[in-house]
């Protein structure tokens, strides 16, 4: 019977090709990085050697050019994160609320077109609009909003403008799943408790979207850290990111363990972001549960939803609550 | 009451005009390239004159096509192979025992590939395929083609995983042990009971690895071969040397087939019974 | 690449097209004879500026800091290639492109990070979509890449190229067959294609840059070819030039480069 059953399934083997893909294609190549990032590059036709094992090229990366270039990127994804999770808390809640449910489909995938065009051509698009002779600024001078050609093309403004564009929908996705998993049951309920229509929003909507939040914000920090093609396309020289620095010893320089070292650095930095994210989303979800209780015919919180980097495998109250909606396990592209 | 009635219509009215601003903002830059593809000049960012000259000696550049073919099968490879993987694993993980200790590992593996960099996967994967290609000698890791659906396999099965973990949980496995108290055998019960039952999550997350594959850029800078250079890194390349129409034309043509395919999808689905807004969901990986 | 084995020596009796070169850009000092390349298009580096901008005259890489630390400030873009980023220091100061003199990559580094680097806007791949993009008055580029730019141009007079003074890179791209192509004959038959007259001139059209075959330049002439000077540099510039090397002070070149872009960043 049932056991026999969730015997066969509930097994391991069934992941085991998972586990050989995963362990072997990312897990030993990234091990070895490692490995490198405690060599050297002993001349300039060898991109590494092992034979002295030192933690020289860590004191390398520490350099005031890697660090200013850090903070640069640090400074562009933490704006950019924040700047999306602005736009799109109201957007996701307008789509998940406020839009007749017959039009949440089509609406939903047109926010998704932007994915299926090339996020280069798309950055592209950018640069041609920003161009300091391009039609948008002739257009705003013709029309006396500007005295002289539009000057953000190649500055941290373009690059900003651009990382919001091509990570918003990795925002509003989680969130609108969130907000619509909230349930409208939820609100109604809230509102014929005599809450308002703002109280209900932040006492109840917006804490059942918390998972949302986070998983979008992570969906949109990690990607955005690591991204520097949209930097060097909108940027020029106020768009280097520490990606480049990363590519460019291995691309240009041909010196692996410096590299390493970097990619090293930056994995630790991503990681440790995720990992204070998630105790962060510990700590809100219990002052929320404390402070912002509501007293709701269901009684259900929202745990943290199952999928996203920072969370557990077990599932959440959402789930329990409207099982025709799976939570909001979003698994955006890394674009 | 009459004047919160009014603050209320107030709020709507914004929060409808933010809606629209929003669009406006996402497809902006893409109407400005479809715009664009219709520019007979030589560089992209001048428009010299109106016609389809782009089109045309878009398709007939053998480099283009060459390199939007490779990015096709690449992308069709890495949603086989990613899909596979991802199915094994997503149904494995929902249906594991409680309290077994390798879901945790599994799933923290493969939200270790969520928070990598992909500039790491990129130089991490290079050394390795140089290694298993030229010094274990096994000849497969010199293919470029292999290589971009072995990378871009390696970060979609985390997604596609995730994806197909999400849909079993939502569902309940009284059926899967239904069947099996029916008398069907474990095998039969998977095939005919599971699989069709994950299917939407499958579907779901086959669409979004070839997505992510199509659109991969820095990774498979790195890990592409001559001969076997993907659309994305064409473009790359193309912007540091000259952009020219034919990269906005081709990318429209792109963009036009693919929302087409999407809306046949749709269309099929919308016949099997999903609504529109599951089915978009179930894409997103809701 | 040919000392790792990776490349197939040349069957020249398969590229009889290969006379067809000119003497210039055969026997390099990187492949002496041909054996493993045939050129398949060159170039040289320089820059072009606004003479709106920068009404004085511009001959050499020492104009090209003065104009960026003055008039040009803000509105400069370089190369995103840390070889000809460090060229321009060097060259101004007249030192040997290549060298891998310790201290004068030093003196390099100090010019181009306290200097040059904090007037810089951008650093391209190519300068003819900064051109045309507008916003920029002093571009360091590629001779090909400023014809380009240039002729997308609504008044011709407002953009100049320089072949700087006292040198500049002379690049190559090559041709080469990588040990095990499955068709070498094929390969052969390709290069060899590309290398006769008629084909050489179309590819020279398109690409903006020549391809190394005798004639093209007569040839361009009687095509009424646009900017023909921009294709091709006078026999004099021809003969200051200097080859690029890949050479042991590649890594400290990335570091300078890399440093230069944090500069212009912050």
């Amino acid at each position: 019977m049932t056991s026999r059953f969730r015997k066969f399934l509930g097994d391991s083997a069934l992941s085991f090709p998972t586990w050989a893909y995963m362990l072997f294609f990312f897990a030993l190549p990234v091990a070895l990085v490692m490995w490198y990032s405690f060599g050297f590059k002993p001349d300039q036709f060898t991109t590494h050697s092992m034979e002295q094992l030192s933690l020289g090229r860590y004191r390398e990366v520490v350099s005031p050019t890697f660090l200013s270039v850090f903070t640069a990127t640090l400074r562009i994804s933490i704006v950019g994160t924040l700047a999306c999770l602005v736009i799109a808390v109201p957007f996701a809640y307008w789509l998940a609320v406020k839009v007749p449910p017959g039009r949440r489909g089509l609406l939903l995938a047109l926010v998704l077109v932007p994915f299926w065009t090339n996020f280069l051509v798309r950055t592209l698009g950018w640069q041609i609009i920003l161009s300091p002779d391009g039609f948008v600024s002739e257009a705003l001078q013709g029309i006396g909003l500007l005295g002289s050609p539009l000057d953000i093309l190649y500055s941290r403004a373009a690059v900003q403008i651009g990382v919001i564009y091509n990570y918003l929908p990795l925002m509003i996705l989680p969130l609108f799943v969130a907000m619509d998993s909230a349930g409208v049951q939820l609100r109604e309920a809230s509102a014929d408790l005599g809450a308002g229509k703002w109280r209900t929003f932040f006492q109840v909507t917006l804490p059942l979207a918390t998972p949302g939040v986070i998983s979008g914000c992570l969906l949109v920090f990690i990607p955005l850290t690591g991204d520097y093609i949209t930097a060097s396309v909108l940027g020029g020289a106020n768009g280097t990111m520490i990606g480049q620095l990363v590519a460019n010893q291995f691309q240009n320089a041909q010196n692996w363990a410096l590299g390493s070292a970097m990619a090293v650095v930056l994995m630790l930095f991503t990681l440790a972001v995720v990992v204070i994210t998630a105790l962060l989303a510990l700590v809100v979800k219990a002052v929320i549960k404390y402070v912002g209780r509501v007293e709701l015919p269901t009684g259900q919180h929202a745990g943290p939803d199952a999928g996203t980097a920072a969370d557990l495998p077990e599932g959440s109250g959402v789930r329990q609550a409207e099982p025709a909606v799976s939570g909001t396990t979003t698994g955006g592209p890394h674009a | 009451m009459p004047e919160r009635i009014r603050r209320r219509s107030l709020t709507d009215t914004a929060l409808w005009v933010w809606g629209a601003v929003v669009f406006v903002f996402l497809f902006l830059p893409i109407a400005v390239i479809v715009l664009y593809s219709f520019n007979n000049g030589r560089l992209l960012a001048s428009f010299d004159e109106l016609g389809v000259q782009a089109y045309v000696s878009g398709l007939q550049n053998d480099v283009i096509i060459a390199s939007v073919m490779t990015s096709l099968k690449a992308a069709t490879g890495t949603a086989l192979l990613a899909t596979v993987l991802g199915t094994f694993g997503g149904i494995a993980l929902a249906r594991a025992t409680k309290g077994a200790k390798w879901p945790v590992l599994l799933t923290a593996l493969l939200a270790l590939t969520l928070v990598t960099p992909e500039v790491v996967d990129g130089i991490a994967m290079l050394p390795w395929f140089v290694t298993l290609g030229v010094d274990a000698g096994l000849t497969p890791f010199n293919n470029g083609l292999f290589r971009l659906v072995i990378a871009h396999t390696a970060f979609s099965t985390a997604i596609v995983t995730f994806i197909i973990r999400a849909r079993m949980a939502g569902i309940d496995s009284s059926l899967e042990e239904a069947a099996e108290d029916l008398g069907a055998t474990k095998w039969r019960s998977f095939r005919d009971v599971t699989l069709p039952l994950a299917g939407p999550g499958i579907f779901a997350g086959a669409l979004m690895a070839f997505t992510l594959s199509l659109d991969n850029t820095i990774l498979s800078s790195f890990v592409q071969q001559p001969g076997y250079t993907p659309w994305p890194v064409y473009i790359f390349s193309a912007v540091r040397v000259a952009l020219r129409p034919e990269v906005a034309a081709i990318s429209t043509a792109m963009l036009v087939l693919t929302l087409l395919a999407l809306a046949l999808v749709g269309l099929v689905l919308k016949r099997s019974g999903n609504s529109s807004s599951q089915i978009v969901k179930t894409m997103a990986g809701s | 690449m040919a000392e790792h084995g990776l490349l197939q020596p040349l069957q020249k009796d398969l590229i009889p097209n290969f006379s067809n070169m000119d003497p210039n850009f055969t026997d390099q000092v990187w492949d002496p004879g041909n054996i493993y390349t045939i050129c398949k298009a060159w170039g040289t580096t320089g820059y072009v500026y606004d003479t709106y901008t920068i009404t004085r005259p511009m001959a050499s890489w020492q104009d090209f800091l003065d104009a960026a630390m003055g008039e040009a400030s803000g509105r400069t873009a370089l190369l995103e290639d840390p070889w000809e980023v460090c060229s321009i220091a060097l060259g101004a100061a007249g030192e040997d492109l290549n060298t891998t003199d310790e201290e004068k990559l030093d003196a390099c580094e100090q010019v181009l990070l306290d200097n040059l680097a904090p007037h810089v806007r951008a650093y391209f791949g190519a300068a003819s979509t900064g051109m045309v993009q507008g916003g920029l008055a002093l571009l360091q580029s590629y001779n090909g890449d400023a014809r380009q730019g240039m002729l997308e141009m609504d008044d011709p007079e407002q953009w100049k190229f320089v072949y700087p003074t006292p040198s500049a890179n002379l690049w190559m791209d090559n041709w080469a067959i990588a040990t095990g192509a499955p068709h070498p004959d094929a390969a052969h038959a390709l290069i060899n294609h590309m290398l006769s007259p008629e084909v050489a001139f179309e590819q020279m059209d398109y690409i903006g840059y020549p391809v190394g075959t005798k004639g093209l330049e007569e040839r361009a002439e009687e095509e009424g070819v646009e900017l023909p000077e921009l294709i091709f540099p006078a026999q004099d510039v021809l003969d200051r030039l200097t080859p690029s090397e890949m050479n042991e002070a590649q890594q400290r070149r990335v570091e300078i480069f890399s440093s230069a872009q944090a500069r212009s960043g912050a």
